[in-house]
């Protein structure tokens, strides 16, 4: 993605493996997986359940120690006390104590983050404000619904305002305005300049949010694409021609030709182009059976993932 | 500094709403009440001028109230002890806080600190009620019930230490009955530490050394209605410091496992 002077996350063939009870049987979640990801940078990071997702980002945190392979955090190892000060995390389902109130909860946090017990003092009502749980503050965390958990683990994910925001799955349990609500505050980070590694299945949260993606599966990466490269991709059409003919073939000129089935041919051409090629298909009488977008986020992630997913 | 008193306190806010406090609690005060329940005799017998029954019997429930209170604070101590990290693990707690800046020492200190401070607040309060009920029935207790109140709280520091000490590296009930068994394990090898054969002694000597270190007397039970002659303070002092000893030892040996365990939440 970038040269290593401007990367906040370094990860060079990791591999972590897992050994069932027993030692019987061995699992491996992730795969020689290598990835950059510059200052400043909003990464996708998306793929089915179990492809490995979760386990990259406790590899990440330290939670975990590789089989194989390095992670590198502001140039620092992973679990580096350091590199840890300056990293917010918020996991899939915010798991935190339910005797404590909001406001109690995020204090905590703070301190264990090191913020300035004053700083914490105005920083956690702020926080919770922003995170529409100004009115639930002294309420007690164990009568908190699902989406406010989630709502408060994104607040002590922001709360000490660190460079690195790891977001694991953090619309899980959200309603529509809760997601969306995420998604500003994830634009709002990146123009703060925070490096926000996001790990998603809600692909159009991805798609408004992200400057790059990477789908993983099985472990391992299999795409890592510019989301600005990928919407140029994606700004291309596809007409299915029916009867592929000379007259067609002819027509089509230097058009990317893409799949051929039964007879049926697609041809692949850029937005500007596509009312030109249709024209002279029309004119070529051309049998033309359908005009469409080519691929969204979505068939490229049914593509690369697998279409396992369940998200 | 600011950490660790913040992982004690809500380790602290955390036992104290553990169900198994309130079960044991429940328990205690129903034997205490039934010994309790008893002392209606102890005012026939002062009416009847027995006053040396009273006092027999006055010590009696006193040592047994005092006892089960003690073995309640010690199972507490086993059991806090033993799910002090695990407990963590399971709720899935610990990734918000290990993902911090957090030393693991500083948690796992903090952990146990938080337990501790329960404990010893449970300690008190048992103390605080046998001395006013020794103050109500007049009996008198000898100088080392201090020492044996001391004991009790070095015991529950044991206890707890060592069982969130084992409970690094193994599952939370072995490592509450490990940290018992090892407690008991110098009283079980005395026998054999003189042993001519040295299959038997060995062994023995091994566990009777690998155990915290023995109280010569039943300091609690020989603190009411007599005083003791010779009382070795020093010698006293320095089981209660070699045990303190123990458990520190333990606490970093297990501090050193736990900085290389992964933190695995399923």
């Amino acid at each position: 993605m970038s040269d290593d002077r401007d990367s906040v996350i370094e990860i060079d063939g990791l591999t972590k493996t897992f050994r069932s009870r027993f030692r019987r049987r061995e699992v491996c979640a992730v795969r020689d997986l290598s990835l950059r990801v510059e200052r400043g940078s909003v990464v996708a990071f998306v793929g089915p359940n179990g492809a490995g997702k979760t386990t990259t980002i406790y590899l990440l945190l330290g939670l975990l120690r590789p089989n194989r392979g390095t992670v590198r955090l502001f140039g620092l190892p992973a679990g580096d006390l350091e590199a840890r000060r300056r990293i917010g995390f918020q996991s899939e389902i915010f798991y935190t104590y339910g005797f404590k109130t909001a406001e109690k909860a995020l204090r905590f946090y703070g301190e264990l983050s090191e913020v300035p017990l004053g700083k914490i003092g105005m920083e956690a009502p702020r926080q919770l404000e922003r995170l529409g749980l100004g009115a639930a503050r002294t309420r007690k965390v164990r009568g908190f619904s699902k989406g406010m958990i989630q709502r408060l683990g994104i607040a002590q994910a922001l709360l000490h305002q660190p460079e690195l925001l790891v977001l694991d799955e953090p619309t899980t349990g959200l309603d529509p305005e809760g997601r969306k609500l995420v998604a500003e505050i994830i634009l709002e980070e990146k123009a703060r300049g925070t490096t926000v590694f996001l790990s998603s299945h809600i692909l159009s949260d991805v798609e408004r949010t992200c400057d790059h993606i990477v789908i993983l599966r099985e472990g391992s990466v299999a795409l890592s694409e510019n989301m600005t490269a990928l919407r140029s991709k994606s700004d291309e059409w596809e007409i299915e021609v029916l009867s592929w003919t000379p007259a067609a073939l002819e027509a089509v000129g230097r058009a990317e030709i893409r799949d051929q089935q039964n007879g049926t041919v697609v041809v692949r051409c850029a937005a500007a182009e596509k009312n030109v090629l249709l024209r002279r298909l029309l004119e070529a009488d051309v049998d033309v059976g359908a005009v469409r977008r080519a691929a969204s986020l979505e068939d490229l992630y049914m593509r690369y993932a697998g279409g396992t997913s369940s998200g | 500094m600011v950490k660790l008193f913040a992982i004690t306190f809500t380790a602290f806010q955390e036992t104290l709403r553990r169900r198994v406090f309130y079960i044991v609690l429940l328990l205690t005060f129903l034997v205490v009440i039934m010994i309790g329940s008893q002392m209606f005799f102890m005012r026939m017998a002062r009416h009847a001028g027995e006053t040396q029954i009273v006092t027999n019997m006055g010590v009696h429930f006193m040592q047994m109230i005092v006892g089960f209170w003690n073995f309640a604070a010690l199972f507490l101590a086993l059991f806090l002890g033993g799910i002090g990290v695990s407990s963590e693990i399971s709720a899935r707690t610990i990734v918000h806080v290990m993902s911090r800046p957090v030393k693991r020492w500083v948690y796992l200190l903090g952990r146990w600190f938080g337990i501790l401070i329960f404990l010893y607040l449970f300690l008190l309060v048992g103390m605080a009620g046998a001395l006013l009920v020794s103050v109500w029935l007049n009996i008198p207790f000898a100088s080392t019930l201090w020492l044996a109140f001391a004991e009790n709280y070095v015991m529950a520091t044991f206890y707890s230490g060592v069982a969130l000490g084992f409970s690094v590296v193994m599952p939370p009930m072995l490592a509450g009955t490990l940290a018992f068994l090892l407690s008991i394990l110098p009283s079980i090898a005395q026998n054999a530490i003189h042993d001519p054969r040295w299959l038997h002694r060995m062994p023995a000597l091994v566990g009777y050394y690998l155990g915290p270190a023995q109280m010569p007397v039943k300091l609690m039970a020989e603190s009411f209605a007599k005083e003791r002659l010779h009382t070795d303070y020093w010698l006293y002092l320095r089981v209660l410091g070699e045990n303190i000893f123990y458990v520190v030892a333990v606490f970093v040996v297990a501090t050193f496992f736990f900085r290389r365990r992964e933190v695995r939440v399923r």
